[in-house]
């Protein structure tokens, strides 16, 4: 390599790494054997911290993350629709896929924050709960980013759910889904 | 398990009520008494995890939807639940306000220093370079609320009108 196209490149390689960020994606582990990287790996995992401006894996995103049932099961609920409103009042939807996932491009949408966030579950019994964040997002595209996988802690409300509690009938993992969980 | 936690916080923070403002920091520091809605302005506005609610980042903001003051060995109310923001973290958060610059609020308390000087004004107004972008606006409900604070005299109108907003 001739040393000005290394040097360029070191310095690309340096602005776009954070030394914070590659911390966060060595923790995320590996990929699960038989998942492929697509739109169904990783759930409930911050999908930007690979595929947000410092991720560098494509496709860029400027929003993603992964609807459950409950907060403390491991079943996505697919079929949500996630509903993202910016400040200036420009509205985006999305539908949750198998594994619970969804995400957004910057070309499609890219909010400017402050950034109010719904979403529409569908239940079990056929009918539609809509929850609403209180909170505003103010720069973070990873619902992951503040909802942690597994219940309420004192830093992180939890991963994104449908419902307190199991209704009946009860959620059931969606099948067949290459990415999300595979029960015995 | 809930009660029981509240009535913890009670306890421990009834020790913190009634202490001069002084005492627990070596220099002055706006008054706590009508702190708590003020509390609620910078938990809305500054403390959700993202920004100030995120432990690695200073100025750290607690709240009832944002990080949450937690015991030595990790435990702690959950973020985002029923549990409303605790005396204790109201106090944190005005601890937090003023050791930003210390030296430079005891000059604002003593009436010494103008309150639009300090950083934790001049940040979110982008008068200097804030990586979480303007935040407030001079002369919004949120701005004259926490200026108000700063000023001796809490302006109750203000901050309602600024938890109102979306
Ligand atoms: C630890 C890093 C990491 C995380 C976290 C991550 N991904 Fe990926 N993802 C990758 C890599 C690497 C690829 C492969 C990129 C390539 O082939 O260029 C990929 C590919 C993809 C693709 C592209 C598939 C294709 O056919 O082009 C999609 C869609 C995707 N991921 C969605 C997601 C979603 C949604 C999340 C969060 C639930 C997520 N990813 C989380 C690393 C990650
Ligand atoms: C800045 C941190 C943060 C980010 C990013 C974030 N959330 Fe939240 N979310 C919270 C907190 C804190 C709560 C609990 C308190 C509340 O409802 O505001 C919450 C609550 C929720 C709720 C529960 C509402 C209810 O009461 O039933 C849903 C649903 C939700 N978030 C969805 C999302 C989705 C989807 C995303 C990604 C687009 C997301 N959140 C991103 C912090 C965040």
């Amino acid at each position: 390599m001739k040393p000005l196209t290394f040097l360029a490149l070191s310095l690309v390689v340096a602005a776009c790494e954070s030394p914070i960020n590659s911390e966060l994606v060595t923790s995320l582990g590996p990929e699960v054997p038989g998942v492929e990287e697509s739109e169904f790996h990783r759930y409930g995992q911050p999908c930007l911290a690979c595929h947000g401006t410092y991720g560098g894996e494509g496709p860029e995103m400027s929003v993603a993350g992964t609807v459950f049932a409950t907060p403390n099961d491991d079943i996505p609920v697919a079929g949500a629709k996630v509903v993202l409103i910016d400040a200036n009042g420009a509205r985006h939807e999305s539908i949750t896929n198998c594994a619970g996932n969804f995400y957004v491009e910057p070309s499609q949408f890219e909010p400017l924050y402050p950034m109010h966030v719904e979403v529409e579950c569908p239940l079990p019994d056929g009918t539609v709960r809509r929850a609403v964040m209180g909170t505003r997002v103010n720069r973070e595209g990873a619902c992951a980013g503040c909802h942690d996988k597994g219940p309420a802690s004192p830093t992180s409300p939890g991963q994104v759910y449908c419902l307190e509690s199991q209704p009946t009938p009860p959620f059931a993992i969606p099948t067949p889904c290459a990415g999300g969980p595979t029960p015995q | 398990m809930t009660r029981h936690l509240i009535l913890i916080f009670a306890i421990a923070s009834g020790g913190c009520l009634g202490e001069s403002d002084t005492v627990p920091l070596g220099y002055a520091c706006p008054s706590g008494e009508n702190f708590p809605i003020v509390s609620q302005v910078f938990e809305r506005r500054c403390g959700t995890l993202d920004c100030h609610g995120d432990p690695g980042r200073p100025f750290r903001v607690y709240g009832r939807s944002g990080l949450r003051l937690r015991q030595p060995d990790g435990s702690g109310p959950p973020s985002g639940t029923e549990i409303g923001t605790t005396p204790i973290e109201i106090d944190e958060n005005r601890f937090s306000a003023c050791g930003l610059e210390p030296e430079a609020m005891d000059a604002v308390v003593n009436g010494q220093a103008d309150p639009e000087t300090l950083i934790l004004l001049r940040k979110p107004r982008v008068v200097e370079a804030h990586k979480g972008g303007q935040v407030l606006t001079v002369g919004s409900t949120a701005d004259n609320c926490i200026l108000s604070w700063l000023r001796g005299s809490v302006d109750n109108l203000s901050c309602e009108a600024a938890l109102l907003q979306p």
